[in-house]
């Protein structure tokens, strides 16, 4: 298209957002440069209709991240068939360049929590989100991305770090991970641990895509975080981004903003920012 | 599948929906079961919300707050069967029926009737609607033909002005006018991304009802023709093309005459 001249710079961007489609119309208007644009799976799972009309507009000018939040990976129950088919059928209609999921839970018996309910980090656990995140591979003929939850509670009987039941997941079902940074920040303070230390064992290769977004402290209980992605990414958020992909090099970022969505020039800037750092991290090994 | 997460996912889904505002998992280390209430509050606040969205002129006619509260009741013997809630709440509108603190405002239930057929039309399958060239057939073919109903189109009648009262909820303030206390049959296309409403008369909704039943043009012509009420398929026809009603007219194949003789 117009820009065949000078595809060097979009080619290596790396930042994106979550869609939210009161932006749609501006983005299909002025074309601006961003890496990805990332949605929830399951707001196209409909027939037809704006919504897929408006996505089917964005994947003409940019690459997808489909980003399911219902597949209940970590339900210790057998997937949902019909949902997974679904899913399936966004993936050949959006070729995205990611496919990725929680290993909370949402679904019991037959009923849905649209939550992301959270997983003991136990070996059982481990074999039955194995044995989940290999039935999903299979079906969608593809690999998964899982995301490392936000957590709120510490669970019974949960004697495995977090992050090496994640890191043992990806090497037992061949999966990548989505590490959500907002998450291991809002998890370290609310459990108290080191969230430097969780980013620094994971190994690099397994990270296939990175999360940023802000948190709120709780109203009733001030050592409490609640992730609700309704403000911008918020300063101890950046700094362990800029220490994750020191490490890692350049990833993949998506910026959640869900609620109190602001402006598009707002959010845009967010993802502008994690490109900067991404690009200062860049120049600085070559000037090394 | 391992039965110690499935008991303690019993537990957890059991204490989300317990009547008791501080419930929470008996296993839970006491400084975490005053956090449990976060995963309640998602629970009715994002399904809440989903609501809201799905009934926007409902919840401002009662208000957010009756609305909230009126969402969780229906919440709790309403959960979700499936992982999209893109169409959650099919049942809100008998629920506001049968739901007394909600009968001061007596077509309530009609209009979430309403607000529900516009959400299906949205998120019907796209087809393209009947062109008028498609009915370029003989008097006879067309008197034996049957249409297609396209997805998108419902039908709601109400003994309330349900359609003026919805168009009036749409400006940013109310402004207070007579509106006529007459019943309103709307019909709800989407012929192209856009969702439409058109009043029908009393025959010209027993017209499109019978032929979106199936029956040929000729019965639902003697469907639609009663004594007190004029029935002008003209333009019927014109108004079913212009709504975009209809996707495909299907035609039977000519009988061969004396073929068997």
């Amino acid at each position: 298209m117009e820009h065949q001249g000078e595809p060097a710079e979009s080619a290596q961007r790396h930042a994106g957002v979550g869609l939210k489609l009161v932006h749609a119309a501006q983005i299909i208007a002025e074309r601006p440069q961003i890496a990805c644009f990332e949605v929830h799976a399951e707001n196209f799972m409909v027939e037809g209709g704006p919504r897929l009309a408006a996505l089917d507009s964005m994947r003409a000018q940019y690459p997808l991240s489909l980003h399911g939040v219902a597949l209940s990976l970590g339900g210790a129950e057998r997937l949902d068939r019909e949902h997974l088919r679904r899913l399936k059928r966004l993936i050949g209609r959006y070729q995205p360049l990611v496919v990725s999921e929680h290993i909370a839970w949402s679904r019991h018996q037959d009923v849905h929590f649209p939550d992301l309910l959270p997983v003991p980090v136990n070996d059982a656990a481990l074999r039955c989100l194995c044995s989940s995140i290999d039935e999903a591979q299979t079906v969608l003929g593809q690999r998964i991305l899982i995301e490392n939850p936000s957590n709120y509670l510490k669970l019974p009987q949960s004697d495995i770090p977090e992050q090496e039941f994640m890191v043992e997941a990806a090497r037992r079902t061949g999966c990548g991970l989505l590490l959500d940074v907002n998450n291991v920040y809002v998890s370290s303070i609310n459990l108290g641990f080191d969230a430097e230390g969780y980013l620094d064992s994971i190994s690099a290769d397994l990270i296939g895509e990175i999360h940023l977004a802000g948190h709120s402290r709780d109203a009733a209980d001030s050592n409490l975080l609640i992730d609700d992605h309704g403000s911008a990414v918020p300063p101890p958020v950046w700094a362990l981004y800029r220490r994750l992909i020191a490490r890692t090099g350049p990833r993949l970022t998506i910026v959640e903003w869900d609620n109190n969505i602001p402006g598009w020039a707002e959010l845009s800037a967010q993802a502008d920012r994690a490109e900067r750092a991404m690009l200062e991290l860049r120049q600085s090994q070559i000037a090394a | 599948m391992n039965e110690t997460l499935l008991a303690y996912k019993s537990d957890f889904a059991a204490k989300l929906l317990a009547a008791e505002p501080d419930a929470a998992p008996a296993s839970l280390e006491p400084q975490y079961r005053q956090r449990f209430r976060i995963y309640r509050n998602n629970l009715y606040h994002g399904l809440g919300e989903t609501l809201g969205e799905a009934y926007p002129v409902v919840r401002r006619l009662v208000g957010n707050e009756f609305f909230m509260a009126t969402a969780r009741a229906f919440i709790a013997t309403h959960l979700p069967q499936e992982a999209i809630l893109a169409l959650y709440g099919e049942d809100f509108p008998a629920f506001l029926a049968d739901f007394p603190p909600a009968r001061t405002i007596p077509y309530l239930a009609d209009m979430a009737r309403l607000e529900r057929a516009r959400l299906e039309a949205l998120h019907a399958a796209d087809s393209l609607p009947l062109s008028p060239e498609a009915l370029a057939v003989s008097q006879t073919e067309f008197a034996a033909a049957t249409l297609l109903p396209h997805p998108a189109m419902r039908i709601i009648a109400s003994s309330y002005p349900i359609a003026s009262l919805w168009r009036l909820n749409q400006a940013s303030e109310v402004q207070p006018r007579q509106l006529e206390a007459v019943a309103e049959t709307v019909m709800i296309t989407r012929p192209a991304l856009t969702v439409q409403m058109h009043l029908l008369t009393s025959v010209e909704a027993a017209f499109i009802r019978a032929l979106a039943g199936g029956k040929t043009v000729a019965e639902s012509y003697v469907c639609a023709s009663q004594p007190e009420a004029e029935f002008d398929i003209t333009t019927a026809m014109r108004l079913i093309l212009a709504a975009g009603a209809f996707m495909r007219c299907v035609v039977p194949a000519a009988k061969m005459q004396g073929h068997y003789s």
